[in-house]
């Protein structure tokens, strides 16, 4: 049974989960890497710990449990009686694996690591033998408050213990869950991937800029559009899942464009909204979208998007052990209940 | 669905304006209305999620954290103002926020 959940990172994933899990049933500590930055974090977790006792929103005992059980630290050591550990450093396979391996020596051999990576299999991160079995991807949605979906992934050496364990996890904080083999894995996220590059090829083939047809997704698919996403979630982010995602796979090369598209940006120092610009610029209000194309241009764009996603849909669901209910459940926890995308073709 | 009263908006305003001199560690006194929560103060476009649950304890409020999820995709928050609007629309409607925005 967990008791003591180790997270590591303290970026925009890291914090949001430690904040996400502070209220549930146990006890955290959470390790940092930014010297500079420590101080602040632990000020902002006092405050934050005082202000919901203030206001009634936490008991004195949930007051005093925070205080007296949770770690705050930079010191990887401070995980040894974890039972799981949650790495949400940046998606960097290499560093992650290296990670792993310091974990590896200095938890119990029963705790369970798992990564929150969007794209690295857990197999690339087996830091030795004796842990494998241990080991698997554990994949939270930003803002996981309000995005009540995790995947599980399996290695082909996850055990079966390892997975039940992260699954009654799951279920006592309340969460819904997608279990995944290493061919079907980051599925709520891969299933988009087709339509993604074909909504950056009709912008290449010069039919419409990236917020016309972004705006176009809007009205007619998604609640958010395709670069609106990438910007939210980071072009290099992006770039490296994306990578991921296609390496070795029979259509590689048609994602080149886009790849090589993401990689100019980045070099440009563009890496959406947290660096002022990305596929837009947010140094000033957003112009008003132009370019809408007309109505006949607009239902065949639309079709084709439709089309690219249907095929990824296919794909996916052809594969073993896929139950389209429980993904058409899960896209909905991930995009809402009036995503037309979903409604029309699940 | 609450009465909203002037003593309520006040309220509202003056916990929201507290929570984000607190939180962003700035004078009080500098924060308007048109604050911007990220470009201004370093903020977070999440930072509202502690406020919803202060105001749910608070007004004893029936809202599901989903609802307010949607309504914020759709009703993007980056401003002070915006934010206390947002949130006397959550008091004011409750988990009937999304068929308001209908």
């Amino acid at each position: 049974m967990l008791n003591i959940i180790g997270i590591i990172g303290e970026g925009k994933m890291g914090t949001n989960l430690f904040y996400y899990l502070l209220d549930k049933p146990y006890s955290l500590t959470w390790i940092c890497s930014r010297k500079a930055d420590i101080e602040k974090i632990r000020r902002t977790f006092n405050k934050k710990c005082k202000r919901m006792l203030e206001n009634g929103v936490a008991s004195p005992l949930q007051y005093t449990h925070w205080m007296d059980e949770t770690i705050i630290s930079m010191e990887l050591q401070d995980l040894e009686k974890s039972n799981l550990v949650i790495e949400a450093i940046p998606e960097d396979a290499d560093l992650k694996k290296d990670l792993f391996r310091k974990l590896d020596e200095m938890v119990p051999k029963e705790c369970i690591l798992v990564s929150n990576s969007s794209s690295i299999i857990p197999s690339l991160l087996i830091p030795g033998p004796q842990r494998a079995e241990k080991v698997a991807g554990l994949h939270f949605f930003y803002p996981v408050a309000l995005k009540n979906i995790t995947e599980i992934i399996q290695s082909p050496l996850t055990s079966q213990e390892t997975v039940e364990t992260l699954t009654a996890f799951l279920q006592s904080t309340g969460r819904n869950f997608l279990v995944q083999d290493e061919n079907s894995a980051f599925l709520l996220n891969r299933i988009f991937l087709g339509l993604q590059n074909e909504a950056f090829r009709i912008v290449m083939e010069g039919k419409v800029t990236f917020a016309g047809i972004d705006a176009m997704i809007r009205k007619n698919l998604l609640p958010t559009g395709i670069f609106d996403i990438f910007d939210a979630v980071g072009l290099e982010v992006m770039l490296s899942s994306i990578r991921n995602y296609v390496r070795n796979t029979p259509d590689e090369s048609d994602y080149h464009p886009l790849m090589d598209f993401l990689g100019s940006r980045i070099s440009e120092g563009k890496l959406g909204v947290k660096s002022g610009a990305g596929f837009y610029d947010y140094s000033s209000a957003r112009k008003s979208e132009q370019l809408f194309p007309g109505p006949l241009q607009e239902k065949q764009i639309t079709e084709r998007l439709k089309a690219a996603f249907v095929v990824s849909k296919d794909y996916f669901l052809s594969l073993p052990g896929q139950d389209p209910e429980k993904i058409k459940i899960a896209l909905i926890e991930c995009l809402g209940d009036d995503c037309k995308l979903v409604s029309d073709l699940f | 669905m609450a009465h909203i009263t002037e003593a309520t908006k006040k309220e509202v305003k003056d916990i929201v304006y507290q929570f984000f001199a607190d939180e962003c560690e700035v004078n009080v006194a500098t924060l308007n209305d048109s604050t911007n929560i990220i470009r201004d103060i370093d903020g977070d476009s999440l930072m509202f999620l502690e406020l919803i649950e202060v105001f749910k304890k608070k007004y004893n409020l029936d809202i599901e954290l989903k609802t307010i999820g949607k309504y914020a995709v759709k009703h993007p928050v980056e401003t002070i103002g915006q934010l206390i609007d947002m949130q006397m629309l959550i008091i004011e409607n409750e988990n009937k926020l999304l068929e308001f925005d209908k």
